[in-house]
């Protein structure tokens, strides 16, 4: 009892010191006086007239440029802006949501903004915005994730508007996030969104040091070398595995399903899933795609390395069987690492680190860039309010919010990357991955939802221990599945 | 020739009746071990929902279940009603819960005595229909039935979550109440009849009272279809005021803590707060289940 | 002459036609049905007669919709190889569910009626599975039945017997779900119907069969289940009316999986409408699924008449 309220004052202090940290780092917007250089005049001339190697005349004039201070006030002009906005948003981020609702509502005291929160898990709320859209009711300020697939759509179907034009007049410097997050949300030419959370995902082994220490295995490089070869992870997972007969002390490895670890899997030695374009499967005729697919199909389904699938729920997640030392690696990212490291409880069993995929022949990183967005209402009466809003859900201060009291993971925006790694150390050995990962093909029929499916589904029987197929016959079905999805009309 | 009837003597009197007393032990005795063994069953999820409610979510995560807390936090309680605000939601739901079972109740036994005891044109018909409104799975009718209450302006009131106690209560209140009110004689309705009465005084004097097994089931059936009810709150209510229990609980669950730290223990002493009021009803309630159905006047 | 009795038969066939105990009876059935059949026509007659139009569209949600006429309807019986799959694994379902359940609520209810001391404990115990929210429940068995670290798999390793995977194994994870759903309702709302219905069953009966000399089991075969069989006949209507649409289980537990061996129909009918926005497919399945409901239904209600004994009709 009073080591966890010990462990949740520490905690509580390193909250308060994260809201100093922040306060300090907020720029006083309560009154900014903006000075506006202003060229008046600007006059270039030089004029060289040279005679057969006399310099004969040399005028010069010289260039005038007039500075002219413009105190422009720039809150009384933002008071100046009326309107109502409605901020739809999938989950509830309590403290954070009344955190940018406040420091908005004093930016701009005469807007008023509504929020209506998410309840449930976001499939089940974006069936209720489907409906409200339906009916005319989705507000202002949206959040369809490119990473669920339901921003295409959201894009043809007209629910959310290009912010090019408000970025233009805004004259917003879009490097301020990682570009590959800005990325996720250009489409047809045009960019849709803001990013709002995003992770390098499915990029590392979640390890645990403790179990490879066992094996011999003195310490780790550092992962941002990328120096453990494929090898030695082979190696390390077929040492570490401890079974007698029907029980198994320890697993060595567990594989991730789904659309993003299957998609990874076939990125590690340099093959994709489907092509870029997003109309083919392309992983069932290429050697290094099914390399990887076949050395996760030998150490689950041949060799039985891994836990039966399906297990989740209270006290045997991965993150709680690698912490009680009962899982040497498994495939996940930045996410898992951070939640298994908060699940070690005795630290003889486990020291949660990660191992970052090697590099590729061709130099790439094998990873898939996930990530959320937040936009804007096609048809939103004040689409700059709104704009200006989700700048501010994603600024410095915003995303920072979100990681530390938002619950979320939003790795989005490099300078706030160096305060997030001061709390949770475990995000530096990402850094490189949240720059140079790869992005997400997404299918261009925009029927995203049908094709992860139909990859969680054959790819579960693919990888199926329990009753084993072959694996030239899974591959087949399972490229024949999601071919059928890619090649149904558009959405 | 003819059977005999055999006379018992005072012996074979006092045998049979020993060995039918033995019987009868033994058939309780299997009965009593047969029901606690189903009874332990059952009950060891709430048990466990009630256990891990008190515990920390240190000992939840841990790899082999703790069956009792090491000490019970009584904690987690304060704090749920603490981070959300669970009592609001309770008390919600409860308003839709007491505006529905009268509903229910009172136009679920009209439908049901129509269809139980008079002849109308077409009443076939209409039963078949009724029965039918059960079987359209509620997906496809949802987002019509959406725009229908969001154009009547009834988007975030209760008002779509209700009204259909009162429109009926549903397909299954009425079927249910019908084969009950099948099943007693219709001697009783013609003796009342007989008497004077009108049709409403026979279906509130004479069948009513006799009903009330099964209108007391149908009211628990009806507060726990409402307590437990997700998806019909969840479209329908927007404001975090007027959630109901279900919608908050899965509220709570999406919801991350200010700490970050796990929540789990929290969750389930949610959902034993979300238990409890229902079972306690259901203990209460359990009196109208005892009685038996007394048929004075009847001839067999 | 003649046309005096032409008249008197032209009267008496009038009344006849038109006798006023007819008219009460119509008066009085459509009085008391009146409010349901406001909210028939008023809540779900509009919305189900859109949905059917739909189930003749290509409907997003999103944008208007687009007759297409019976195209849904093709395609589900031609290119839906998910239609066929999700039809089994359903049907599969309710024949292990629903005979269990049933069988199972009606063998409790009558040990509950039996009058043996703590009735109201153990009628409380058996009633805590519906109790418990469905996410909690399943959750709770996720981890019971876990292949590796569940208790249910140590005990029975312990001994000595293999067991199976459970929701992992593609062969055992419907009928575990089966397991599960039967855990959560066999003691539940059916449960309390027969109770109810076993309430209603006359004591003068059974002392009668007893003074005829029936033993406990005779008087069951011969008094209760007669006189239940209204009740019986509720719940299993009800019961396969359930089974064949449920799929919440499913949702949470297994999500369909592991290769679809719980993709149940009420499952692809939720998938298209609320996850690929195929509104206008989704409405095709459901109206599809809905005929097949009413039949089977209708099927039990002519059967019915052979065996189910109304003993106030």
């Amino acid at each position: 009892m009073e080591t966890r309220l010990s462990r949740r004052t520490l905690l509580k202090a390193g909250a308060l010191l994260a809201g100093g940290v922040l306060a300090g780092c907020a720029p006083k917007v309560v009154e900014v006086t903006k000075i506006v250089e202003k060229p008046v005049e600007k006059i270039v001339e030089k004029t060289v007239v040279v005679e057969k190697e006399k310099v004969v005349k040399e005028t010069v004039v010289q260039e005038k440029v007039v500075k002219e201070t413009v105190v422009v006030d720039a809150a009384a002009k933002r008071a100046e802006v009326k309107g109502k906005i409605v901020w739809d948003t999938f989950r509830a981020n309590p403290p954070w949501d009344k955190d940018r609702l406040d420091s908005f509502k004093q930016l701009y005291p005469n807007v008023e903004v509504e929020l209506r929160m998410g309840v449930a898990d976001q499939q089940a709320n974006y069936a209720k915005w489907y409906a409200m859209e339906a009916a005319g009711d989705l507000g202002d300020v949206l959040q369809f994730d490119p990473s669920h697939f339901h921003f295409w759509r959201a894009a043809d179907k007209n629910i959310i508007m290009p912010i090019d034009d408000l970025v233009a007049a805004d004259n917003t410097d879009l490097t301020q996030w990682y570009e590959q997050f800005v990325n996720m949300s250009r489409y047809k030419g045009k960019l849709w969104g803001l990013p709002s959370w995003g992770w390098s995902g499915f990029d590392c082994l979640v390890v645990n040091e403790v179990a490879l220490n066992e094996i011999g295995v003195k310490e780790l490089p550092d992962p941002q070398q990328y120096a453990v070869t494929w090898d030695q992870i082979l190696e390390w997972i077929h040492k570490s595995h401890k079974a007698s007969g029907d029980k198994v002390e320890r697993y060595g490895f567990n594989w991730a399903g789904g659309e993003a670890g299957f998609t990874v899997m076939c990125r590690w030695f340099g093959g994709e899933l489907i092509n870029p374009e997003g109309t083919k499967t392309v992983f069932q005729d290429d050697e290094k795609a099914l390399k990887g697919l076949r050395m996760v199909y030998d150490l689950v389904v041949k060799e039985k390395l891994a836990p039966a699938p399906g297990a989740l729920g209270q006290g045997v997640s991965n993150e709680i069987a690698c912490a009680e030392g009962r899982l040497t690696m498994y495939h996940c990212g930045s996410l898992c690492a951070v939640n298994a490291q908060k699940a070690v409880k005795d630290n003889t069993k486990a020291k949660i680190t990660v191992i970052l995929f090697p590099k590729r022949e061709d130099g790439k990183i094998p990873s898939q860039i996930r990530g959320g967005a937040w936009q804007v209402h096609k048809t939103s009466k004040y689409p700059m309010i709104a704009y200006q809003f989700i700048k501010h859900l994603t600024s410095k201060e915003g995303c920072l919010g979100f990681n530390l009291f938002g619950g979320n993971t939003a790795l989005v925006r490099p300078d706030v990357l160096p305060l997030l790694i001061a709390q949770i150390p475990m995000y530096k050995h990402f850094l490189n991955n949240l720059a140079n990962g790869m992005v997400i093909h997404a299918p261009a029929n925009s029927r995203g939802r049908e094709y992860t499916d139909a990859i969680a589904q054959n790819g579960a029987k693919l990888m199926d221990a329990i009753k084993p197929v072959p694996f030239e016959q899974g591959v087949k079905e399972m490229a024949a599945e999601i071919q059928k999805v890619l090649d149904t009309p558009p959405a | 020739m003819a059977t005999t009837t055999h006379i018992l003597t005072a012996e074979e009197v006092a045998r049979t009746r020993a060995a039918f007393r033995r019987r009868r032990a033994i058939g309780r005795f299997f009965g009593y071990l047969f029901l606690t063994i189903f009874g332990l069953f059952f009950a060891f999820p709430l048990y466990w929902t009630i256990s891990s409610s008190l515990q920390t979510w240190q000992e939840l995560r841990s790899f082999y279940p703790h069956l009792l807390p090491a000490v019970p936090q009584w904690n987690n309680y304060v704090q749920v009603f603490t981070y959300v605000p669970f009592a609001r939601w309770m008390l919600n739901t409860l308003i839709i819960i007491a505006i529905s079972i009268p509903g229910s109740l009172i136009t679920g036994t009209m439908a049901a005595y129509a269809f139980a005891r008079f002849n109308f044109f077409g009443k076939n018909v209409w039963f078949l229909v009724m029965l039918g409104t059960m079987m359209i799975p509620g997906w496809v009718t949802l987002i019509p039935q959406y725009i229908l209450f969001f154009k009547l302006k009834l988007i975030n009131t209760y008002v779509p979550l209700t009204i259909g106690s009162w429109l009926g209560g549903g397909a299954f209140t009425i079927f249910m109440l019908r084969q009950f009110i099948m099943s007693i004689p219709r001697e009783l309705d013609e003796a009342a009849y007989i008497d004077g009465a009108s049709p409403l005084r026979i279906l509130a004097q004479v069948l009513v009272p006799l009903m009330k097994p099964a209108l007391t089931t149908l009211a628990i059936l009806t507060f726990l279809g409402h307590w437990n009810d997700f998806f019909g709150p969840f479209i329908y209510l927007n404001k975090k005021d007027l959630f109901t229990v279900a919608v908050g609980l899965r509220f709570f669950q999406t919801m991350p803590m200010e700490s970050n730290e796990p929540k789990d223990h929290l969750l389930m002493a949610a959902a034993s707060v979300t238990t409890i009021p229902v079972l306690i009803v259901f203990i209460l309630a359990q009196r109208y289940f005892v009685q038996g159905v007394v048929m004075s006047g009847l001839k067999l | 002459m003649d046309s005096t009795i032409t008249a008197q038969i032209a009267i008496t066939r009038a009344k006849r036609r038109i006798s006023p105990a007819v008219i009460r009876e119509n008066v009085n059935g459509y009085l008391f049905l009146a409010p349901w059949l406001i909210g028939f026509f008023g809540l779900f007659l509009g919305p189900a007669l859109a949905s059917l139009y739909f189930s003749f569209t290509q409907y997003d949600v999103l944008s208007p919709s687009k007759w297409i006429g019976v195209g849904n309807y093709v395609k589900m019986f031609t290119a839906d190889n998910l239609f066929y799959t999700s039809l089994a694994r359903t049907l599969y379902f309710t024949g292990l569910s629903v005979p269990l359940g049933v069988f199972g609520s009606m063998v409790l209810a009558i040990l509950l009626n039996m009058k043996l001391k703590g009735t109201v404990i153990y009628r409380t115990l058996f009633f805590m599975p519906s109790l418990v929210p469905l996410v909690s429940a399943v959750v709770l068995w996720l981890w019971l039945l876990n292949p590796d670290w569940g208790i249910v798999n140590n005990a029975l390793r312990y001994i000595g017997i293999k067991p199976p995977a459970w929701f992992a194994d593609r062969n055992w994870a419907l009928p575990s779900l089966v397991m599960v759903g039967l855990w959560g309702s066999i003691g539940g709302t059916r449960m309390i119907i027969f109770l109810a219905g076993l309430q209603g069953i006359p004591e003068e009966l059974y002392d009668a069969a007893a003074i005829d000399g029936a033993n406990t089991w005779n008087r069951i075969r011969h008094v209760t289940i007669p006189l239940l069989s209204p009740t019986i006949f509720f719940n299993l209507v009800l019961a396969i009316i359930g089974a064949l649409q449920a799929f919440q289980g499913a949702f949470v537990a297994t999500e369909g999986g592991p290769a679809y061996a719980t993709w149940f129909f009420g499952l692809h009918i939720y998938k298209h409408a609320f996850d690929y926005w195929n509104m206008g497919y989704a409405s095709a399945l459901a109206w599809f699924f809905a005929v097949v409901i009413i039949g089977l239904t209708i099927l039990q209600q002519r059967l019915s008449t052979k065996w189910v004994f109304y003993y106030g009709a």
